[in-house]
């Protein structure tokens, strides 16, 4: 057997970010944004969903009434030029009052998607990559809360905290992170078994580097699809607590409340349900076009 | 297996029990008591003596335990909003409505969402996709307290065609269980379409349609009995979700269900009405999700390999 | 306090949805002389037309238990199963019921005996006699019973030595010294502590029903709970109850009075929602129908619409203590004078009247006069330019630069959370002051009320009986009710004189006088009286509605 000469080998030269071969996550993006342009319902709901933020900002600065001044005289009028919405039982213009409406619905639903997000991120995430008992005390957490009615926790929470946005917010959030976290959890652990993250791990690379380069990556499509549902659930479920009569403190009025006063006497003032209803149904339909168009576009199993 | 199960069944009944505790003590939390108005009808002597009547004189804590004493009985005391009725047997009486209501509910949403995602996933990219996802959605967007009436007035009063509210025959279910199903058509949509377009891909329908199948039989035969299967699995939660959410429908169309008892239970303080109904519901949705997954375990063994512990 | 409060029937009422009801001054000239609804003048009914009628009624009513019953839907359904001593006719006088006439009063006015009919039956066909109601009142008292009407059988001597007793022994002796007393089948007793001048028509409340021992003992704490475990021996009988569902009475043949009940069968549908109602009574699945104020509004003129006024008013409460800047007359009446109550029955509450006083109209000052019409107008009319400058010198008064932020309470169902609403924006817009809204579950409203937890409140109450005395003797200093601290020595001593004066005409004249100071400091503010919209098909002949207790009378009612 002929030896083999020594100067064949040589070491390899050291490298501290072995684990640096991924591709660049731009790419994903790029072909997400690509995608959903494509996909028209999703971009029309992205347009509505625009345009209707700049009007509520906007309309309510414009106009020469405000959302509690009352014209006991001019009550129940129908759309004209000076209102065009109309106006509520106490006078009060409509136009100015659902678009009031629409920041505080929208209000409403951002911060209690921010909420959900932080919590249920991070409640998820721990779970999942710390593993083992952590992750058993937190699931049987989880399903307890879970396994609560919300509607029992939300009135509890409003009748103790005094009615109002605060309340409403924090009354969602106690139990509305349950899924993104059991989302979260379950796609982290799917990925922590995977061959990726196993050979980052192999070459040494630090958990938040796995964490930041390899997870947060791969779960952060799903997160923005479930943020874009949580919104709309959030609107909707305080429109609900509208309707039961616990919820925002009047004369503010949320689209929910609004829609709740209207549909009492929609046989006799049809405008008082018509215009919020159209609006916050506008605003449903556009987050959740929005949030299929995503899924679609972010999931990669749809990436042919 | 075996042991799995019970396990599951060692923590099914710790989270019963901790969520009767923290109802217990959450309740309490709540300002007032049960007798609202009694209280101003009464001398404070007098309204004293009515409370410990009911035991409500007592430490919270022993109140506490009584109750899990006669819980573990199966008896959750007599409801303050109607005085000599215990809790269970109102539930017995309102169930019935509110399951039945959820259950033909559930059959127009399956009926019509999966019709509409699997119409959906066919026409995949297509005007067709958009129109029918667009329907699905359509139904989530707008607040059920807002459609129930305007089919009660239209459809029970312009046109006559149904009547307009209560609960005497077949023909005064479909209205609420067509109000009430239409949050859930949007839900089976969507899985549905995910799923046959998933199935779409796999291995096995290339072959069907290199063999020759004719698409017809492709769809009927092959994908749909395939796509249903995931689909299948969530229908458990659903099913919890509309069987518990009747709440709207159920005032609308004068339904006498469960769904606004819990309102009413919590907005007058009726405590025992209140643990009872919790329990209740708690107890219907950690069964029904345990059964889903051991079912889940049972169609798809990689379920149970993976993440579960 | 010898008198208890009672709380209306009406207030569990507006749990059940917009109840809260509406009309415009124009059309309640004739109510305070009228205070019955009664649907449609009299008529003989037809032989053709079929005796049943079909109601919507908005609550499933809790037991319907004798003792226990505390809500109106109680009172309306045992009403029509049962009947007392006396019955309420529709003009609101007591007529013999199961007694055979009107009671025989000792000079004291402290002993009445009753000589009941001949022959009275139970539905079951066992006889029905005076130790029915002795068993009645010692069953209602027993605090093992957890009778929340009880105070009111605690008038009758001893009753209320039963109901603080400690011991089941104690209970026992004290019900055998009670003052009631079955002298023979026939013949009953009954010895009251002090005088009760409207005594003879509050036996025809349902507290002062007879019940049937052998058949309420066994059952316990689940007496009248289903249909078969309610009895009565009124003009129907509780064919079947489905909870949450329906009630079917059908006629009670062995009812002493049969040959003048008409109807034979009454179904009342459980509808909780009223435009569910009002669909349902369009599309002729119904013949009545409570309706809300913007229903009414836009029924207005309909020959089958009727008005029911009630004894209830709605008015506002100043916590002095919490908020000691309403310790000041002038605030109050500021805040009182700053409201426009045309204003808020016009645009919230149409078919209700705005209030001229504090006892509503149509209710008796105890001298068989109309209170109202004696007392008139005793309110701080609406001033928005007077309000501001009594304001400004209350708040020089007491030091301040401007009223300190202050919020008000009030009920988050039915018109409640709109009635805040209307008043934040008066007093805003009117007086310039900034008032925080909170509307509560009406359990945490009462509770926080008793509790003296508020800085106004709005609340509502309504009369049980017919007297002032129900309104005017919780404004007495340290009353559990006067939960606003106010305090009037001269108002304190027009009340107590009229508690223990038998003279009827010094009485009234004292409560008259009593209302005006309670007013003229606005102590309180009434805000309106209420009154409820109901649609009655025409077929419906003499449905009365009276304006208290159960919400209608069936007994008289007839089919076209």
């Amino acid at each position: 057997m002929e030896p083999i000469a020594k100067d064949k080998f040589k070491p390899v030269e050291k490298t501290t970010n072995a684990d640096v071969i991924v591709r660049p996550s731009q790419t994903y993006w790029q072909d997400a944004w690509r995608r959903l342009k494509k996909n028209k319902l999703a971009m029309a709901g992205l347009v509505v969903l625009i345009v209707l933020t700049v009007v509520a900002i906007v309309a309510p600065m414009f106009s020469s009434y405000d959302y509690k001044t009352q014209f006991l005289k001019d009550g129940n009028l129908k759309p004209s030029a000076a209102h065009f919405f109309g106006t509520d039982q106490f006078g009060r213009d409509l136009w100015v009052r659902v678009w009031w409406g629409v920041r505080i619905s929208l209000f409403i639903g951002i911060m209690a998607a921010s909420i959900d997000l932080v919590v249920g991120v991070l409640y998820g995430g721990i779970s999942a990559y710390v593993g083992g008992r952590v992750d058993t005390i937190m699931q049987r957490i989880l399903e307890i809360v879970y396994a609560i009615p919300l509607l029992l926790l939300a009135i509890l929470f409003i009748v103790f905290m005094g009615p109002g946005i605060t309340s409403i917010i924090i009354a969602y959030a106690i139990s509305g992170w349950v899924t993104m976290a059991r989302l979260v959890r379950g796609q982290v652990l799917l990925l922590k078994e995977q061959e990726f993250v196993l050979a980052a791990r192999t070459l040494g690379a630090k958990p938040w580097r796995i964490i930041a380069q390899h997870l947060i990556p791969n779960v952060i499509g799903l997160i923005i699809v479930q943020i874009t549902f949580a919104v709309p659930t959030a609107i909707f479920f305080e429109s609900f607590l509208s309707f039961i009569g616990v919820g925002i403190r009047p004369p503010m009025a949320s689209l929910g409340k609004l829609i709740s006063e209207g549909a009492g006497v929609m046989r006799y003032q049809p405008h008082l349900l018509m215009f919020p209803t159209i609006i916050f149904s506008l605003i449903l339909l556009s987050f959740n076009l929005l949030g299929d168009g995503l899924r679609d576009a972010l999931d990669p199993k749809m990436r042919k | 297996m075996l042991k799995y199960v019970l396990q599951r069944i060692i923590y099914m009944i710790i989270t019963l029990w901790v969520i009767v505790t923290a109802t217990f003590f959450l309740m309490k939390l709540l300002p007032g008591n049960p007798f609202g108005d009694a209280q101003m009808k009464m001398s404070p002597e007098n309204f004293a003596i009515l409370k410990a009547q009911y035991g409500l004189d007592k430490p919270e804590w022993q109140q506490y335990f009584i109750y899990m004493g006669n819980v573990l009985q199966g008896n959750f005391g007599v409801s303050y909003q109607f005085p000599g009725r215990s809790v269970v047997s109102v539930i017995q009486n309102n169930f019935k409505a509110s399951l039945e209501l959820g259950l033909e509910s559930l059959i127009f949403s399956i009926a019509i969402g999966l019709g509409l995602g699997a119409y959906a996933a066919l026409k995949h990219n297509k005007v067709g996709d958009y129109t029918a996802m667009f329907i699905a959605i359509v139904g989530i967007s707008i607040p059920s307290f807002v459609i129930s009436p305007l089919l009660s007035l239209y459809i029970g009063v312009k046109l006559g065609w149904l009547p307009a509210g209560l609960w005497d025959g077949p023909l005064h279910r479909i209205m609420p269980a067509f109000a009430l199903a239409l949050g859930t058509i949007a839900i089976l949509a969507r899985m549905m379409r995910a799923s046959m377009l998933e199935v779409s891909s796999l291995d096995y329908i290339k072959t069907a349609k290199s063999k020759g199948l004719s698409s017809r039989a492709i769809v009927l035969r092959h994908m749909i009995r395939n796509a249903i299967l995931p689909v299948v699995t969530i229908l458990g939660p659903i099913a919890v979700n509309v069987i518990t959410g009747t709440l709207v429908v159920e005032t609308v169309f004068a339904v006498p269900g469960l769904g606004s008892q819990f309102v009413t239970a919590i907005t007058s303080n009726d405590y025992t009405m209140i643990t009872g109904l919790t329990i209740f519901y708690a107890a219907i949705l950690v069964i029904v999700v345990f059964l889903t997954d051991i079912a889940y375990g049972l169609i798809d063994p990689r379920i149970r390999l993976a993440g579960r512990r | 306090m010898k008198f208890k409060k009672i709380l209306s029937t009406a207030m569990a009422v507006t749990l059940a949805g917009s109840l809260l009801a509406a009309c415009s001054s124009n059309n309640n000239s004739n109510k305070g002389s009228e205070p019955t609804g009664s649907a449609q003048a009299s008529a003989p009914a037809s032989s053709g037309a079929k005796q049943e009628l079909v109601m919507n009624y908005r609550a499933e009513p809790p037991a319907l238990d004798v003792s226990i019953a505390e809500t109106s839907a109680a009172f309306t359904v045992l009403g029509a199963v049962s009947e007392g001593l006396y019955r309420l006719n529709k003009d609101m006088q007591p007529e013999p019921g199961l007694a055979s006439a009107l009671p025989e009063i000792s000079a004291d006015g402290l002993t009445y005996t009753i000589k009941l009919r001949d022959g009275l039956q139970w539905s079951d066909g066992s006889p029905l006699t005076a130790k029915d109601f002795v068993y009645s009142f010692r069953r209602t008292l027993d605090p093992a019973t957890k009778a929340t009407y009880a105070f009111i059988v605690a008038w009758v001597k001893g009753g209320e030595d039963v109901m603080a007793a400690k011991s089941a022994d104690d209970v026992k002796a004290a019900q055998e010294k009670l003052g009631v007393e079955a002298k023979d089948d026939t013949t009953l007793v009954i010895t009251l502590e002090r005088p009760v001048p409207f005594f003879t028509s509050l036996l025809s409340f349902l507290t002062f029903y007879p019940q049937k021992e052998d058949f309420v003992g066994p059952l316990g704490e689940k007496g009248g709970t289903d249909a078969d475990k309610v009895i009565g021996a009124g003009p129907f009988l509780l064919k079947s109850w489905d909870h949450d569902q329906k009630l079917v009475l059908e006629k009670n043949d062995k009812y002493w009075d049969a040959a003048n009940v008409k109807l034979t069968k009454v179904t009342l549908n459980i509808v909780k929602d009223n435009s569910t109602g009002l669909n349902l009574y369009d599309s002729g699945a119904s013949d009545f129908q409570v309706l809300s104020g913007e229903q009414y509004m836009n029924l207005k003129g309909n020959p089958e619409l009727v008005l029911k006024p009630e004894l209830v008013t709605g008015y506002l409460n100043f916590q002095e203590t919490k908020v000691p800047a309403f310790k000041n007359q002038k605030i109050r009446q500021a805040f009182s004078m700053a409201i426009d109550r045309q204003g808020l029955v016009d645009t919230i509450l149409q078919g209700s009247v705005p209030s001229t006083g504090f006892v509503p109209l149509g209710n008796l000052d105890g001298d068989s006069q109309e209170f109202r019409a004696v007392a008139g107008d005793a309110q701080v009319a609406f001033d928005p330019a007077k309000a501001k400058e009594l304001l400004a010198e209350g708040l020089k008064d007491e030091g301040l630069t401007q009223m300190p932020k202050v919020s008000i309470m009030g009920d988050d169902h039915s018109t409640g959370p709109k009635v805040l609403e209307f008043l934040v924006g008066q007093w805003e817009q009117n007086l310039g002051v900034k008032v925080v809204a909170s509307p509560m579950p009406h359990a945490s409203r009462v509770d926080n009320e008793l509790k003296k937890n508020y800085d106004i409140v709005s609340s509502l109450w309504g009369a049980d009986y017919n007297d002032p005395m129900t309104w005017l003797d919780m404004y007495l200093t340290g009353s559990s009710l006067n939960t606003q601290d106010w305090s009037n020595a001269k108002y304190d001593e027009l009340i107590k004189e009229a508690q223990t004066t038998t003279d009827a005409k010094k009485r009234a004249a004292n409560l008259v006088e009593a209302e005006k100071v309670l007013l003229e400091e606005a102590a309180i503010s009434p805000l309106y009286f209420r009154s409820i919209p109901v649609m009655v098909k025409s077929k419906v002949q003499d449905l009365i509605q009276p304006p208290y207790g159960p919400e209608f009378e069936l007994k008289w009612t007839s089919i076209k």
